[in-house]
């Protein structure tokens, strides 16, 4: 290996460590509110619970897709790693659709609950509520951005290095927001379902 | 959002979101100096301020 590509590889490397530690802190960011539903989850002010709110067949529904994406998105890495180009188009294709399908359904979830009359406004519960779930739908609708343009990117230039480290840390967050998704899935909806 | 004008943030988040798109997927960002340069340079300042 010559000085500039070891030097390449090293870089590398420590970019792959940056975004370990950028996606250690979204989770301090999603620890922090989690405690905080966690103490306003019984402060409904007369307002609605979450075992009156929530559907659970519905939310099943979105983790199956969630999970699901996150599936194929390991697929399509690893087509990556082996330089299949038009297989990594296919299965981050279908991430995509799946993460947009998901998106779909909480959007709906939350504009039913904006037109019940259960906002933010509502409640502290619910405030916590729109806090929590609202950013981990900020997260896939930046996923979704970045999927895009990679997409673009390798079905233009093809699957060069940098295009295979931007994948990877890619499939990095997905699969970290799907694992904060089971949090919000057994804290949020099984806990308020049950309570 | 102290003067309600939501237009310029609108726009002013797409820049944002353009910007990150634009410097993200450039591949040109680092360069290596190499070891003989980096001795020129010092030996260059040890003689400027011996």
């Amino acid at each position: 290996m010559s000085q500039t590509q070891a030097a390449r590889a090293e870089a590398d490397a420590k970019t792959i460590f940056g975004f370990w530690v950028y996606l250690m802190t979204d989770c301090v960011l999603f620890a922090s509110l989690f405690a905080t539903f966690a103490v306003l989850r019984s402060s409904t002010f007369g307002g609605p619970s979450g075992s009156t709110l929530f559907s659970l067949p519905f939310v099943l529904a979105e983790t199956l897709i969630l999970l699901t994406s996150s599936f194929t998105c390991g697929l399509g890495i690893l087509s990556a790693r082996l330089g299949q180009k038009d297989r990594v188009l296919i299965f981050f294709g279908l991430t995509f659709i799946l993460g947009l399908a998901f998106l779909g359904l909480e959007l709906h979830e939350f504009s039913h609950l904006y037109n019940e009359g259960n906002s933010w406004r509502r409640s502290g519960f619910l405030s916590a509520f729109f806090t929590l779930v609202g950013t981990h739908g900020m997260h896939i609708t930046a996923g979704l951005m970045w999927m895009a343009v990679m997409m673009r990117k390798v079905s233009l230039k093809g699957l060069s290095e940098s295009s295979i480290k931007r994948l990877t840390m890619l499939s990095l967050f997905w699969h970290f927001l799907d694992i904060v998704w089971i949090f919000i899935f057994t804290v949020v909806y099984l806990l308020g379902a049950a309570s | 959002m102290i003067w309600h004008m939501y237009w310029l943030s609108a726009a002013s988040l797409l820049g944002i979101i353009a910007c990150i798109i634009v410097r993200a997927s450039s591949d040109d960002n680092e360069y290596v100096i190499p070891a003989a340069k980096v001795r020129e340079n010092e030996e260059l300042l040890a003689r400027r301020y011996a």
